[in-house]
């Protein structure tokens, strides 16, 4: 990742092509170690992080080669650290969410320059604070069909899902926590996804990425389990970001039923049309 | 009583309704079946929503293989150094994590497919991890190799090493290096961090859990996403690019209060997942900025918070994305590799300020494209750029400016070959809009 840039690539692309378009240079505020996107559909924007910056970057969704972001989400009020490993959008109800080590911030959607944030959980009660180890909160998404929030989490060095209320704020504790050694959750995702029309949890385990329901409770297995029948055993598991045959970086779409993932410099594309 | 329950009754129509407006609205964004998520939904008011069958064996297991598959084709070069004795050229391809060494005169004809190395440094054993930079040792041929991210190990290797053989020493670095240089004389290696950005100094011969000998760091240094280096021996000068975006590090939490490795508390985080998440929190939540690109200089042995001595930066400058620079210290020049202008920028050494290059290299013919790295041979007055962007490293008369072929090119895959410039990706986006994989790294 010494050249950081926003690649977009044709969805039927196969072999060695160069992206359709590159967002990439100065002018972009971009800069490298960058671990989490999302694309909004309903505002065709693309949300990203500088992490070295504390910032929170939005560009136009069609935006190529050196062009500026339209928004940037950075300050002090902000009270953002690092905010690169777990952001989600919500844009039924237009926030935007941002982990932060042992708390989330909640900001809205349209936030701009220097603003601080709308609602922030935080909290023993929340169960994001890790006293075992120096890393809790990773990834995030929100559910606006089931009106939650899913988190992956560290606690006492293992990994776990927490379900919170959608719009949880201060000292709150989580509605519903999967953890367990019969999910086979080791680590903690920042590549979780949700699939709210389903209710579906996607996160990355040990073997492959597991798929949970929203309403799963308590030390119990996904509901499937996607593995990649093209990398090797080793492969499969362990590591922080679940392993490495599938799931350290993925995202999906349900209208093709495909399911596309990042595995060392590489680029797959699954079709798994059961989850969808 | 019962007017309390009728209006118990109808607040509780009127919240359900609200709450199946909201589940509609959202389903119908979502599209596909909203009308079975808006009842979910508003069943949720009265009773925990169904989970999924129990009686439904967990997991169900699906095990496919890829139906396409997008993969790099050739190299990315991400860094090259030359071995002027033994006549090679040295250069890391970050995609698969290798060293590959070619004749330091190949010259790729137009009609092959490729150049073959004449060694590859590569596999589990190499400890070679997103492996952004490369310094050759110009007496013993040694190459060092550190890792931009994933890996504190900087794995060095002697000269004649290939194949998926461990390293002859490994030094542990900081988070996130970059830029590495050495002060042959002093005989010391300088390595950049980009954030916390900072400059260590380690003996060269350091392995292991060995102290640098001196840190450059604080915000008087206004080092900011430090990224290549270069050294001027001759005039006792360290020259650092930088690309902008930084924070600021916590009182009493900076790189020289804490030790890195080894004592007390810190003991424990070897993982570097760990070590990473603790670097995260030293930082003042809202502090981050981000400012124009520029290249720095100091004094070669300045350390602690010191102000840089130079600073050339502006829109003259056409400083862009700066990524590897390398030293010319007969005439004081410094090379450095414009990644995202496609260019090779050539500064006089005391510039400041807002200073065009002395020369730049640039346009079509000269086959750069998006170039990471460079290095300035001495002995053959040459000076050679690899490029991430097209599968090679091209090499140029010093002197050279303007849009001039190169003497010679390196090509590690067929010409026209397309260049995903994919490597070791951080996330994955799709773009529903059209029908598009983001790719973010």
């Amino acid at each position: 990742m010494t050249f950081p840039q926003i690649a977009a690539f044709a969805r039927t692309a196969d072999g060695s092509p160069s992206p359709v378009r590159s967002i990439a240079g100065q002018g972009t505020q971009l800069t490298r170690s960058g671990h989490y996107i999302e694309y909004d559909e309903v505002n065709d924007e693309i949300m990203v992080a500088n992490a070295f910056a504390q910032a929170i970057l939005f560009f136009r969704g069609g935006a190529t080669g050196k062009e500026a972001p339209i928004r940037v989400l950075m300050g002090p009020k902000t009270q953002i650290q690092s905010p690169d490993f777990g952001l989600a959008i919500d844009k039924v109800n237009d926030e935007i969410y941002v982990t932060e080590h042992t708390r989330i911030l909640v900001f809205p959607r349209t936030a701009n320059g220097d603003v601080p944030p709308i609602r922030i959980l935080e909290g023993p009660k929340t169960e994001l604070e890790n006293p075992y180890g120096t890393a809790a909160v990773r990834g995030i998404g929100v559910d606006p069909i089931h009106n939650v929030i899913v988190v992956t989490s560290y606690f006492q060095n293992r990994g776990r899902i927490l379900i919170f209320d959608r719009t949880a704020s201060g000292n709150t504790a989580p509605i519903r926590r999967i953890a367990g050694p019969r999910t086979g959750i080791s680590g903690s995702s920042y590549s979780v996804r949700l699939h709210p029309p389903k209710g579906w949890i996607l996160d990355p385990i040990g073997s492959g990425i597991g798929v949970w329901s929203v309403y799963d409770s308590g030390d119990i297995p996904p509901l499937y389990l996607l593995v990649n029948a093209a990398a090797g055993e080793e492969e499969g598991g362990g590591g922080e970001d679940g392993g490495s045959g599938l799931g350290s970086r993925f995202t999906f779409n349900p209208k093709t039923k495909e399911l596309y993932n990042n595995r060392g410099s590489i680029i797959e594309t699954f079709s798994f049309p059961e989850i969808f | 009583m019962e007017n309390k329950t009728l209006r118990s009754r109808q607040s509780a129509k009127a919240v359900a309704a609200l709450a199946l407006l909201g589940s509609l609205a959202a389903g119908l964004l979502y599209g596909g079946s909203w009308l079975v998520a808006a009842a979910q939904a508003q069943s949720s008011q009265s009773a925990p929503s169904s989970p999924p069958s129990s009686s439904v064996k967990r997991p169900i297991r699906l095990s496919r293989a890829p139906m396409r598959v997008i993969r790099n084709e050739g190299a990315i070069f991400s860094a090259v150094g030359v071995d002027p004795i033994r006549n090679e050229i040295i250069m890391a391809d970050e995609g698969e994590n290798r060293i590959m060494v070619y004749d330091r005169l190949a010259d790729t004809p137009p009609n092959a497919r490729m150049t073959e190395p004449k060694r590859i440094l590569q596999g589990r054993n190499t400890m070679i991890q997103d492996n952004c930079a490369i310094y050759v040792d110009p007496v013993t041929g040694e190459i060092y190799s550190p890792s931009a991210d994933t890996s504190h190990n900087m794995a060095i290797f002697s000269r004649d090493a290939k194949g998926n053989v461990k390293p002859d020493r490994v030094l542990k670095t900081p988070h996130r290096p970059f830029g590495i240089a050495a002060d042959e004389v002093a005989q010391e290696l300088f390595l950049a961090t980009q954030w916390p950005a900072a400059v260590f100094v380690y003996r060269k011969g350091a392995e292991g859990r060995e102290a640098p000998l001196r840190i450059l760091e604080g915000k008087n240094t206004q080092l900011s996403g430090s990224m290549g280096i270069a050294l001027d021996t001759k005039n006792q000068e360290l020259y650092v690019a930088n690309w902008g975006s930084t924070s600021d590090v916590k009182e009493g939490m900076s790189y020289s209060d804490l030790p890195v490795y080894g004592e007390g508390i810190y003991r424990s985080w070897e993982n570097a997942d760990q070590l990473q998440q603790f670097f995260r929190r030293r930082m003042v939540p809202g502090s981050g900025r981000i400012t124009p690109p520029a290249i720095l200089v100091f004094d070669l042995k300045a350390k602690g918070n010191v102000a840089p001595k130079r600073i050339i930066q502006g829109s003259n400058t056409q400083l862009d994305w700066p990524q590897h620079m390398f030293m010319d210290m007969d005439r004081r020049e410094v090379y450095v590799a414009n990644s995202m202008d496609n260019a090779l920028l050539v500064f006089r050494g005391t510039d400041s300020g807002n200073a065009a290059p002395l020369r730049v290299i640039k346009g079509p013919k000269t086959e750069i494209n998006t170039p990471l790295g460079v290095f300035f041979d001495a002995k053959n007055q040459e000076v050679i750029v690899s490029n991430w962007g097209n599968h090679r490293a091209v090499v140029f008369k010093q002197g050279t400016s303007g849009d001039i072929a190169p003497l010679r090119r390196i090509r590690s895959a067929p010409e026209g070959t397309g260049s995903p410039m994919i490597s070791h990706l951080g996330a994955m986006g799709y773009d529903t809009k059209r029908d598009e994989i983001l790719a973010f790294q």
